[in-house]
Parts: C-alpha cells; structure tokens; sequence
C-alpha cells in the first residue's frame, strides 16, 4: 500500500518509518545528553539561530562519467545549540545548492539536505592546550545531483544517515572568544544510491516529492570499506550574554564506492548567528 | 603559548586556500580496448577488414576520433560489419558494455516498423491506409476529425496529433494518465493528417498499440515471435506504459551486436542467414523516401521513410536515436555500422546528432 502526497508523488511507508527513526534517534542523543546535565544541576544556556554559507562543491559521479563538476554553492539553515560546562547539542539542518560545471563546461547541479545533530562532553579541562570534547553525531545527507548535460532524465544522489564519533577542540581566545575545531566521522550509515542501469526513460523530477522520496529508498548499511566521509569545521566563535555567532570553514569528503565511485567535497565558509532562548 | 595561538590562527588561512581550491580527481573516462571482434556463438561471422577489402587505414582515422576524449564524450561502442561479417568491434568505456544491453532510445522507431511490417505481411493490418479508427473505435474521442488518421500518417510522422515528445515522456511516465492511448487521442491536431511531417513519440506509440489489438499481443511478444526469435535476440528490455502497452516509440534496450543483426536484416531485404524474416518489399518501402521532413542542418536535409531517416545521397538509411545511437546501413558499401552511446545526454551540448555521427564515419563511407 502507498500513501500519496499533497505533491503527488509516493511516499512508501517504508521510507517514513525510516525518517521516524532517524528523528527519533536524534532526539534520544538529546534526551541522553540532557538527563546527563539535569543530574548534574548545570546551568545551561539554549540558541537558536540562523546560518548562512557559501563555498565551493566538486562532485565526480561515475556512474556517468569520472570526470569532476565543480562550482559555487549557497546555503541557507538552522542551528539549534546547547551549552553547558559539560557539554554541548548541536543540530544543524541546511539547504543548499551549488552551480557546477566540468572541464567541457557541461552544466550540473547539486542540491544538499542535511540535518546533523551532535552530542559532545567535555573530557578534559581548559589547559594551556585547550579543551578536548568528544561524543557523538549522527549525519543526516542527501546529495542529489541533476547532471544536465549527460543526463537530463535521472536524478543521481548519495544519501548518508551516518552514526560515529566527533571531537572538538576549543582553545579560549579572550573572554567570549574562542577558536573551535570540529570533526564528525560516520562509522556505520545507512546509504543509498542510484542503480548502475536505469530502464525508465523519463523520472519525475519535475515532482518536488520525488527529489527527498526517491533518495532514500534501498538504504543500505555501509561500514567504512564502502562508504566514507570526514566533517571537519574550524570556526571562530563569539559567546555574547544573548547571542552567539561564529564564523566557520567548513570542508566536507564523502566517498561511496557502490555500484559505482562517487566523490563528494563540499568547502563552505558559513556565518552562523544564534539568539537566546 | 601566544606562539602556539598564533600558529593556529594563521595556520587556518593556508588550509582555508587548500579546502577552497579542492576538487575531485579527472579519470580517463574512454579507452584504447581491441577493435578485433570475438567469436562468439551468437550468430556473427569474424573476418579481419583486409578479408572483406575494407581499408584498416580508413577505420584507424574513425578510430582516433572515437576514442578522443574531446569528442563523441559519450560514445559507448562502434562496430562494423561489413558484407555481412563483424570486422570491427570497440567498446570505450568498459569491455563489459559488449553484453549488457543498454537503451537505445527512438532506434526502437525503426524495430517498431519492422513489427509493422510483418503484421502487413501477415494479414494482420489490411494496407496502411486503414485507419486506425477501424482497429480501436472505443479509444476515440467523440469528434470525427482524428477518425481518418491511416498506419500509413502514423509510418511517417503525419498524424498531425499535437503532443511534443518531451511533454509525452513527462506525461506517459510520470503523470501517468489512466488510459494512455485515450489520452493520446484526445489531444488536438496541429495539422491535418497527411498534411505535415512532426517528429512525435506518440505515432509510434499509437501503432504498438494498434499491433496489440490486431495481432492479440504486445508489440514485443510480436517482436520476439517474428524478429528477434529468428534473429537470435534473446537478452533485450522493453519497456512498457503503466497499462501495459509496449512503448512503440523508445525503450527497447539491446545489446550492439544485436542491433548490428537488425541492421544487417534491413540491408540484406529482410533475410538473416538464409530465412526471409521480413517481407523485402516492407523493407524497401520503410527505408526510401516517404516524406519530407522538418529537421535539417545545413546543407543536409534528412528524408525519412517509415521510421527509419534516409540519407539518399549517401545511398544510405540509418536508425537514430537520442544520445547518439545509430544503425547505419550503407546499401552502397554493403556495410552496417552501429553506434551505441549513453542515452540521455542533452545532444546540443555533447554533439551527438546524425551529422556529427555522419563526420565519424565519414572514411568509411568516401574511401
């Protein structure tokens, strides 16, 4: 049995039960990180905000052709942070999309969905080094490339619900100041991928529905062998009474080897500004 | 310790301009693989070109071009066959491409017409000017004008049935209308039947349909009864709309070798290895002129016959489908030469229509 959308296009039950657990999965890294602060009677301080970035992405699917897109990108989200002395929530959901084109200046496009919550505490205190945190995040991607020139009936995509470690490390500049460097490594994720044939001639992609639907059908679970990806984010931080806003570089490498090789990276530089709440 | 900060914050400014400039590795996408082709037990015959007097110096110049990246970029095989043996045989971009069948988009065109012809033939279809009113009366709209479209407005692209090729992919496809050939139907004329050549997905469509209802088959159960059985084309994809019907238009996928058969049926009037599979006069009919047709790049004006594009001053027809896939059968050269190529590309931008195709194998054609 399918459900249809307002926007008509199917949304197996399969595919909501997996968004259902992925949520739920985010929110019990919550949870678990806020019983852990309630037991200990911290005072904390929560912000939500907006973010804004742009940057350069570069794609090579192979399953058209091995030969690098790349080109500018903006995107455009939400982050929601919690801080206490022991630890820090972050969830970050953005939207973007970047403009690309290959040595023959064949045109391409890529649209990145994303949602990354991460839970860190602090394992060691301010030393002349800095603080180390460690923890938690659980990735949340899709990549969906239209790769015009090649191929204007398909839709290509690398889809990553990925869980594993991050770290941090915060070196305090001055009061209210200071330099984070962050990293997110998937260790186990649920991936998907395109077939290596495809046998329908045309694909909905005039279909808004279709476009998060159809990348997140045939999730796999992938170990690092077949799929890799590396978070790295190094921002300048500024902690004021009611606000909190950063500037990062942030670079991101994703490698999925099935059915054939897809290169991701995505370097953004993003300005984030958070209020109170 | 202020060292220590400063190194870190000025180390961020080398990394930010390496994350910046970042991109992924190029990999040769063609290669050089053997031209010499396999015997394999398929039905083809293996001879060098010197065998059948073709000049290796002329298939070289072909070579050269099709291998370069810089051109035909998305070029998956070249094969040659000449006075019915396969001398040349290539595949770019992954030798496995020899047998996996791949979509061949509107040459399914010229297979649909094959299948015409030997439901005529068979006594399936009375002539080609029967209308096709006579065969499905329950699918027409009220009005009368459309009563009067004939196999034959269909065979050549006259119809006059207002539904542009990208619109009928997105809406057979995707919006999926409860009953295709109905709404097919229901679209408005452009022109009167018979009046003018539009190169439309749904004539053929319409015809595949017309064949089920008259033979009591897909067209594709047609085709593997009275083509591909006899041909020996036994690993295909056919694609079908939401109802069922055998798409007329496009989505036969095959394998190069088995189009290079199809081909070497056309050019030898329907026989393939001593058996008449065709009736000849249905394939002399198909593949000289029938109709002028509005696509054209200068100087050359491309004739069409019944699905097939005919090259008169070439002596010469080919199948042509989207992307850069080809079945180019020289009567002249007593040569067949099939190109297949990643189906989807948009043509303007990677080059690969009939005159491009034409400069590849130009050698082949004025040695």
């Amino acid at each position: 049995m399918r459900c249809r959308s307002a926007l008509t296009h199917p949304i197996s039950p399969c595919t909501m039960c997996k968004y259902i657990v992925l949520i739920l999965s985010s929110l019990s890294i919550i949870q678990a990180s806020d019983a852990q602060d309630k037991t200990t009677a911290e005072a904390r301080a929560s912000y939500l905000g907006i973010c804004l970035g742009s940057g350069i992405a570069s794609y090579r699917e192979d399953l058209v052709v091995p030969i690098d897109f790349h080109g500018p990108g903006l995107s455009l989200g939400a982050e929601y942070t919690t801080i206490s002395e022991t630890s820090i929530i972050d969830i970050r959901f953005r939207f973007g999309m970047s403009f690309l084109k290959n040595r023959y200046s064949h045109q391409a496009y890529a649209v990145i969905l994303e949602i990354r919550p991460a839970w860190i505490k602090r394992l060691s205190g301010e030393q002349g080094h800095g603080e180390l945190w460690g923890g938690l995040s659980l990735s949340m991607k899709m990549n969906n490339l239209f790769i015009e020139s090649w191929d204007d009936s398909h839709l290509y995509w690398l889809t990553a619900y990925g869980l594993g470690p991050s770290g941090e490390w915060h070196k305090r500049l001055s009061s209210g100041r200071e330099i984070r460097v962050h990293f997110g490594i998937p260790v186990v994720s649920l991936v998907s991928r395109p077939p290596e044939y495809r046998y329908k001639k045309q694909e909905a992609l005039t279909h808004l529905t279709y476009h998060l639907t159809e990348p997140n059908k045939s999730l796999m679970l992938e170990l690092p062998d077949d799929y890799r990806a590396i978070f790295i984010k190094a921002a300048l931080n500024r902690n004021m009474r009611h606000v909190l806003w950063n500037i990062s570089l942030e670079f991101e490498y994703n490698y999925c080897r099935k059915p054939k090789p897809l290169y991701a990276l995505n370097t953004a530089l993003v300005f984030s500004y958070q209020w109170r709440i | 310790m202020k060292l220590f900060e400063i190194s870190v914050v000025h180390g961020l400014f080398p990394i930010t301009l390496l994350m910046l400039l970042q991109c992924a590795p190029d990999a040769p996408f063609k290669f050089a693989n053997s031209t010499l082709p396999e015997k394999l037990n398929d039905g083809w015959e293996i001879a060098s070109p010197e065998e059948v007097g073709l000049s290796r110096s002329a298939l070289d110049r072909v070579y050269s071009n099709f291998v370069s990246e810089d051109k035909y970029y998305n070029a998956i095989s070249l094969l040659v066959v000449k006075s019915g043996t396969l001398v040349f045989e290539t595949y770019c971009r992954d030798l496995s491409d020899r047998d996996h069948y791949s979509h061949i988009q509107s040459v399914t065109k010229s297979v649909t017409s094959l299948a015409c012809g030997a439901a005529l033939s068979a006594g399936y279809i009375d002539s080609l000017d029967q209308s096709l009113y006579s065969v499905f009366p329950d699918k027409f709209p009220a009005d009368a004008e459309k009563r009067i479209v004939t196999f034959r407005h269909l065979l050549t692209m006259t119809s006059g049935i207002s539904f542009d090729n990208d619109d009928f992919s997105v809406e057979l496809y995707v919006d999926r209308p409860r009953d295709p050939i109905a709404y097919i139907l229901s679209k408005p004329l452009c022109a009167n039947p018979g009046a003018r050549f539009y190169y439309r997905d749904c004539d053929p469509h319409l015809i595949s349909y017309a064949l089920q209802r008259l033979t009591g088959m897909s067209e594709e159960r047609w085709v593997k009864t009275r083509i591909f059985d006899p041909l020996g084309i036994t690993d295909y994809y056919w694609d079908k709309d939401h109802t069922g019907v055998t798409m007329g238009a496009h989505g036969l996928h095959l394998r190069p070798r088995d189009l290079a058969k199809i081909g070497q049926l056309a050019l030898d009037h329907g026989r393939w290895q001593g058996a008449q599979v065709i009736d000849s006069t249905w394939i002399v009919m198909s593949t000289q002129f029938q109709t002028q047709t509005d696509w054209q790049t200068e100087p050359h004006v491309y004739d069409y016959g019944y699905y097939w594009w005919v090259l008169p001053r070439r002596q010469a027809f080919t199948a042509w489908g989207h992307g850069g896939n080809f079945i180019f059968v020289s009567a002249q050269k007593e040569m067949v030469i099939v190109m297949t190529s990643l189906p989807d590309v948009d043509d303007d931008v990677v080059g690969t229509k009939l005159d491009d195709f034409e400069a590849l194998i130009s050698p082949l054609l004025e040695d």
